[in-house]
């Protein structure tokens, strides 16, 4: 009866075990006073940290670097859930194949999805791309709901900015003065710098662009740029060398001289394809903490209107 | 209003003013002065008529002015909205441009599949609420090849009961999979299996069926029903998930053909350790084919043992399962898992004995953060099993232990190599063949056109005791195919 003893043994060991760091925790979470919130992408992040000052801790799931549709379910993301008193999204079924399986792995009823803690930002976003017939899988990846990609209008995140402030309001209503006031000069500061973008993007206004995903079309929209051409024959399949074809003839029947992709994907057709076209590539992150500079979401789109202009001027000058 | 409060101010200031210069005339004659008096009150009277007026044109002025206000603001709403319906036709263009060559017909499905509730007919708009029923997916996998052992030597090679059986093509895995929210504090899951054996035979097994719980505090959950035990890493994934088309040694002598799996109900814990810390506590039933190093099923035989029947007559005659999974995020692109697992059991080779089986498992991965759909990513897992079984009413300590180590490489997007060792084997009598000592190599190579099929080739070189031939190995080579149908699974890290 060797092995029953060693079981019991091993029972009681986990059982102690568990009831002290259990107190422990208790104690150290007690003294906390900021709201936890978790994110699942870095502008999130970003628009969060503007709103709720010093008054929330803020922590994102993904870092700028990534695409927010592949993201490895590491556990070390559930221990970045398991305490929070809110978790954000970007929605539309953006992060879809990781966000369930990070809150469930959390062990975390507070922000279950429905719940009070459980945000999901595209409230009241005017939706692209919508889909209004059925679609099936043999169309590649597309999102039922539109494209997700919304935060990349900077009049969007001032939507996000007010979703935010509510919901952090609810959890905190001895704080919502304060987060709504937030959310006001965060809007003002976007309306202030709205002026300047556009300002640098005028001149080449109704200029097409070829982009490796669709990713940008509610940047292309708010800053009168057309979307022309995608290197992805359908979104999520890669480039296939018919597809590079066409592309580069439609860009030069077309005068397109620029690409814009993310750093994320690989670079090889966006190569060949300048290489053939001279077009100029852009390479610019979507996301906060994607490039160089780009460390909130104010200096993110400050990057990726500078980048585009440089690469327009450069174009023009060929 | 601020007008009319200045009004009723002046006003007060007239009258305290003529109160004043009443004051100031009483020498006077009392006509005079009632003359004076209706003097100023008429003077007053015009002069409120006169403010009256004035307050009139102002506020005809001011209502003017905002009239051509909203007209400005009308306008400027049209213009702006009409822009917005250029762009919209301009986008719509451009989306025509892109549409893909092959058009969807019938299929409700969208990219994730979910078997969501909508109104038939073409009034549905993706933007009503739909109602997720659950998710459902059906998976197959297949296999073709041949070996250099004859078909009943390749049924000892390949020991899972899944892996193919047979030269030529293999029926490997149906698997219907349906899983969502039953409450808000249940989900549950149930894998229904397919399979065609190598006589053509269909058969239908039930691999799982279990809720979780989702509210529970401090970081506890309970599944229970039927599943597959939580040991180690290989035991409780589907084998359209594993990363090599067979499964393996040392996972068939320790858990059968089929995994160890079976009715129970299991505790785990997530610590509130500043790492990711998870422990499991679970107990099952011991008896039937899935329980093969336990009470297993009455009348065969283990390494010559006859198996018998036998009651669950106290606590002691149940299956317990206990497990530590601890992970470690060694840097943004490098995570460590290491788990150990233990398993306390009866069988029924005699009347009390034991087996007990250990376990410990490491998983090593790293991929880029910037990284294209999931590649490149590099990944190691390694799995060290030992078993002590009390064989017969003697009590024959029967000893056996094994290993597998794959290493995985992604080389580029949608491409995998892989190459798997395997070695296993047991004290005392060699010419069973589920204890002798074997090796086995296993290079292969993936392509996942989506992530929702794939085509791998497979070469295994055996090399074991039992095999009869002069040089003791064989060679085999397998091509396998799966294709899913419905939602995406999830990968669990």
């Amino acid at each position: 009866m060797q092995s029953v003893n060693r079981m019991k043994i091993i029972c009681i060991t986990i059982l102690v075990a568990a009831l002290c760091l259990n107190v422990i925790s208790g104690f150290l979470l007690a003294a906390e006073s900021q709201i936890r919130v978790v994110t699942t992408t870095s502008d999130l992040e970003s628009i969060t940290e503007f709103v709720g000052g010093d008054r929330v801790k803020v922590a994102s799931i993904t870092t700028g670097y990534q695409d927010p549709h592949f993201v490895e379910i590491r556990p070390s993301y559930m221990i970045k859930v398991r305490e929070a008193d809110l978790f954000i999204r970007i929605g539309l079924e953006l992060e879809l194949a990781w966000e369930s399986l990070i809150i469930e792995g959390s062990r975390n009823p507070k922000i279950k999805v429905g719940s009070l803690g459980h945000l999901d930002a595209s409230e009241g976003i005017e939706r692209l791309e919508v889909p209004t017939k059925k679609i099936d899988r043999s169309m590649g990846d597309i999102h039922p709901f539109g494209n997700p990609h919304y935060w990349l209008d900077p009049l969007n995140a001032k939507i996000m900015a007010n979703n935010i402030a509510r919901k952090l309001g609810e959890i905190s209503p001895e704080d919502e003065d304060y987060f709504m006031q937030n959310a006001a000069q965060f809007n003002r500061k976007i309306d202030e710098k709205m002026k300047e973008w556009d300002q640098k993007i005028s001149p080449y206004k109704g200029n097409k662009i070829v982009t490796y995903h669709k990713s940008w079309p509610y940047f292309a929209r708010r800053f009168g740029l057309i979307m022309g051409e995608y290197l992805e024959p359908k979104p999520g399949i890669p480039p296939s060398s018919r597809h590079i074809l066409e592309v580069i003839e439609k860009m030069r029947s077309g005068n397109i001289n620029v690409i814009l992709m993310e750093p994320f994907y690989s670079d090889k057709a966006a190569n060949l394809i300048a290489s053939k076209t001279g077009a100029k590539t852009v390479k610019a992150a979507n996301s906060v903490g994607g490039m160089k500079g780009a460390d909130n979401y104010i200096s993110l789109i400050d990057k990726i209107v500078e980048g585009l202009v440089t690469a327009f001027q450069s174009a023009e000058e060929q | 209003m601020k007008k009319i409060y200045i009004l009723i101010l002046s006003c007060f200031i007239l009258s305290s003013f003529s109160e004043k210069s009443l004051a100031e005339q009483e020498p006077k004659g009392k006509n005079d002065e009632i003359e004076a008096l209706k003097f100023e009150i008429q003077q007053m009277q015009k002069d409120i008529e006169e403010m009256r007026q004035n307050y009139e044109t102002e506020r005809k002025n001011q209502e003017t002015k905002l009239e051509a206000l909203q007209e400005k603001v009308k306008d400027l709403i049209e213009a702006k909205s009409i822009e917005k319906d250029e762009l919209r036709a301009e986008i719509a263009k451009a989306l025509i441009e892109e549409k893909p060559s092959i058009q969807p017909s019938y299929l409700y499905s969208a990219r994730t599949g979910d078997s969501t509730f909508k109104p038939e007919g073409s009034g549905w708009a993706s933007d009503s609420p739909t109602q997720k029923l659950m998710d459902i997916s059906f998976d197959s996998l297949f296999t073709m090849g041949g070996s250099t052992a004859r078909e009943s030597g390749i049924d000892k090679l390949q020991g899972g009961a899944h892996d193919p059986k047979k030269k030529g093509f293999t029926t490997q895995n149906l698997e219907l999979s349906l899983l969502g929210a039953v409450d808000p504090y249940l989900n549950a899951e149930a894998h229904l299996v397919f399979q065609i054996n190598k006589d053509g035979e269909s058969k239908l097994e039930v691999e799982e069926a279990f809720l979780t719980t989702q509210s529970l505090p401090h970081g506890l959950q309970i599944k229970a029903g039927t599943y597959f035990t939580e040991f180690g890493r290989l035991n409780f994934q589907h084998p359209h998930t594993w990363s090599f088309m067979d499964q393996p040694i040392i996972n068939t002598r320790m858990f059968g053909g089929d995994g160890l799996r079976g009715p129970g109900a299991r505790l785990s814990w997530l610590t509130p350790l500043p790492w990711y810390s998870e422990f499991f506590l679970g107990a099952q039933n011991a008896n039937g084919e899935t329980a093969f190093s336990f009470l297993s099923k009455a009348g065969g035989a283990f390494s010559g043992h006859t198996i018998k029947a036998r009651d669950v007559r106290s606590l002691e005659d149940m299956l317990y399962s206990t497990r530590w999974l601890n992970s470690f995020s060694l840097s943004d692109e490098v995570a460590l898992n290491f788990g150990a697992s233990a398993l306390f059991g009866p069988n029924a080779t005699g009347n009390d004995n034991r087996t007990n089986i250990y376990g410990t498992d490491i998983y090593l991965k790293w991929k880029p953060l910037s990284n294209d759909r999931g590649f490149p990513f590099v990944a190691w897992q390694t799995e060290l099993m030992k078993r002590d079984y009390e064989a017969g009413e003697s009590k024959d300590s029967l000893d056996d232990w094994g290993l597998y180590s794959q290493f995985l490489w992604g080389f580029k997007r949608n491409w995998v190599w892989g190459i798997r060792y395997d070695l296993a084997d047991g004290n005392g009598a060699l010419t069973d063949y589920l204890r002798d000592r074997r090796h086995r190599v296993s290079p292969n190579l993936t392509w996942y056109p989506t992530e929702f099929s794939k085509v791998r080739f497979q070469y295994n070189y055996d090399k074991a005791e039992h095999i009869n031939d002069s040089d003791g190995d064989e060679h085999s080579v397998w091509l396998q195919f799966e294709f899913m149908l419905g939602s995406h699974p999830k990968h669990k890290f």
